[in-house]
């Protein structure tokens, strides 16, 4: 698998010149900090794996809302001829997953994309597929919600599957899980220690957007 | 102005589509996408009103193919204008404008000697309205008459000289579009613009306008532009406070400017297309240029088609036309290498600041 990191511009820009020559998917993650940890979920993820998939990552920052991230995929789905999926990973915040991921599906319609199926995956509370249509064109797009409900927290975010896999207790409610973890890069190495199945029962939802994703071809 | 094209069976271009064209029109994409084939499909489609290049005193047939090979002229080298060199598939270009008229254009390879090479379809509502439409034939404007296709071969039609006028006439807006079409590209030279563009521009005093531009971005201290004697000629100089420089001693970015202002300065109510504008430019004589051809294009109302590698020249572009108050496409230009198919997308705005935020850059959409 190899992964090529979109932002910034600037090494984004020569990386594609000199290395890639396509893209099968693309993950927009909410932050960049959010960017490395998807990153080293799914480089640990996918170690042993044959296939060859060509990743895409960058941010939505910038993208200040959900009907920012819509026109986002709007655009990407206009003007990708090649792409075969793109993945939204969002915090649920203090809306429950389904709320978060039928919010976006909304603003994608009111964009004048067709959605041609939306569905949770199996068991999966967290995890969307949308099939969407635009200008004669069909795109995948998996919609990852992250958080871990189970947290006392105000919001939930990405920072909730670190704090789980850190075992870091939480023992009073707290805004989120952003107040515990000072420092993602603890979050990350730990990530590149565990095994693969044990990262999988922190990030599940990752898990299963990569099974989704490896299992189309 | 022209909304939309269509081309078939030009150099590398099976067939290609491009609607929603509007007054500032940028084309990227990789090399041999076809942007450049764009420009020259129009340029081909305007020889049909006006068979010289004014600026370049020589035949545009002679141009379009000189300006691929470096040498050669349309009798003896035209194949290359067609897609795959077959010839037995005509080109045709189509072009819709803002009027509704759509005018085709067929490119035959074999006509007549010192015929012109293109037909142009009598577009039907024209041809109802001057009563020689037929739903068993397709009548054509071909020199000075009306004609039938045959195969491959010209027939008289049994259209009088009244009929042609009539056609002629009620294609009259389009055709003085196309009359003054004029490509702007980096083999313009400095004779084109010392012995056809200059003198009308002093006429007019346009020159001010050409030295202000300098004077912006290139020369801060020029105070006119003159001709000078040179040898047997005269040729053209940048007046300096303690000297004067000939035109082609300047440096490549500035006299590419001087030529394309010069030119750009004397048109109005037509196309100009403009083949890599950022050659030789730092960005800032490409905001001097680009300001002064969306300038021109403002208030001469001249429509521009412009191809690019430069993520500069499109963001520029985009700042600039809002400033002057035109409308702005940028187009993404694909081709597919095995079937010739072009693919063309347009870029809103909104796409380009999505794409800018993800950190993807518009000339590499290949890669998705």
């Amino acid at each position: 698998m190899s992964i090529t990191q979109l932002k910034p511009w600037e090494h984004a820009f020569m990386k594609i010149l000199m290395n890639v020559k396509k893209l099968d998917a693309i993950i927009i993650c909410e932050g960049r900090s959010d960017v490395e940890v998807y990153k080293s979920v799914l480089r640990k993820l996918t170690s042993g794996v044959e296939r060859k998939v060509s990743i895409g990552f960058t941010d939505a920052e910038g993208l200040e809302n959900i009907p920012d991230i819509a026109t986002a995929i709007a655009t990407l789905s206009k003007h990708s001829r090649r792409l075969k999926t793109l993945v939204i990973a969002i915090d649920a915040d203090e809306y429950k997953a389904e709320d978060r991921a039928s919010g976006l599906i909304d603003s994608l319609r009111a964009r004048g994309i067709v959605i041609e199926g939306f569905e949770k995956c199996g068991l999966y509370d967290q995890v969307y597929v949308v099939n969407i249509s635009s200008n004669g064109r069909r795109l995948k797009v998996l919609i990852l919600v992250n958080g871990d409900f189970t947290i006392p927290a105000k919001k939930h975010v990405l920072e909730d599957h670190c704090v789980k896999l850190l075992g870091i207790p939480v023992e009073r409610s707290i805004d989120s899980s952003k107040e515990l973890i000072s420092d993602i890069e603890a979050c990350i190495k730990h990530i590149e220690e565990l095994p693969g199945e044990v990262v999988c029962e922190y990030f599940r939802h990752v898990c299963r957007a990569l099974e989704i994703e490896l299992q189309d071809p | 102005m022209i909304e939309s094209l269509a081309i078939e069976n030009l150099r590398g271009i099976k067939k290609l589509n491009v609607s929603g064209l509007t007054d500032v029109n940028i084309f990227i994409g990789r090399n041999g996408a076809g942007k450049s084939t764009i420009l020259e499909a129009i340029y081909l489609a305007s020889a049909f009103f006006s068979r010289l290049d004014p600026l370049r005193d020589k035949s545009k047939l002679d141009y379009v193919v000189e300006r691929r090979t470096g040498r050669g002229s349309w009798q003896n080298n035209r194949d290359i204008l067609w897609y795959t060199k077959n010839t037995s598939e005509d080109v045709t270009i189509a072009l819709k404008f803002r009027t509704g008229n759509t005018l085709k254009f067929k490119v035959l390879y074999e006509t007549p000697f010192g015929k012109i090479p293109l037909l142009l379809e009598v577009p039907e509502e024209v041809a109802r309205k001057a009563g020689i439409l037929s739903l068993s034939r397709l009548i054509y404007l071909w020199e000075s008459e009306l004609v039938e296709l045959i195969g491959r071969t010209i027939q008289p039609s049994s259209y009088g000289y009244r009929d042609y006028n009539s056609v002629v006439s009620m294609l009259d807006k389009e055709a003085m579009y196309l009359r003054g079409v004029t490509f702007l590209d980096s083999r313009l030279d400095v004779k084109s613009v010392e012995q056809r563009v200059w003198r009308s521009l002093l006429d007019r005093r346009l020159d001010k306008a050409v030295v202000d531009l300098v004077r912006e971005e290139y020369e801060p201290g020029v105070e006119g532009i003159t001709y000078k004697p040179s040898g047997m000629e005269f040729v053209l100089s940048i007046l300096l406070p303690h000297t004067s420089v000939e035109i082609d001693g300047l440096g490549d970015g500035a006299r590419m400017a001087v030529f394309y202002a010069s030119v750009l300065a004397l048109l109005s109510d037509t196309g100009v297309l403009i083949e890599d504008p950022e050659i030789h430019q730092h960005p800032g004589g490409l905001v001097t240029l680009l300001k002064f051809t969306l300038k021109m294009a403002k208030e001469k109302k001249l429509q521009l088609f412009i191809t690019t590698h430069s993520l500069e020249l499109v963001k520029i572009a985009r700042e600039l036309t809002s400033k002057y108050g035109l409308d702005l496409r940028v187009l993404y230009v694909e081709r597919d290498h095995e079937t010739g198919l072009v693919d063309v997308r347009a870029m809103e705005k909104v796409d380009l600041e999505v794409l800018e935020k993800l950190g993807l850059d518009p000339r590499l959409l290949h890669i998705l």
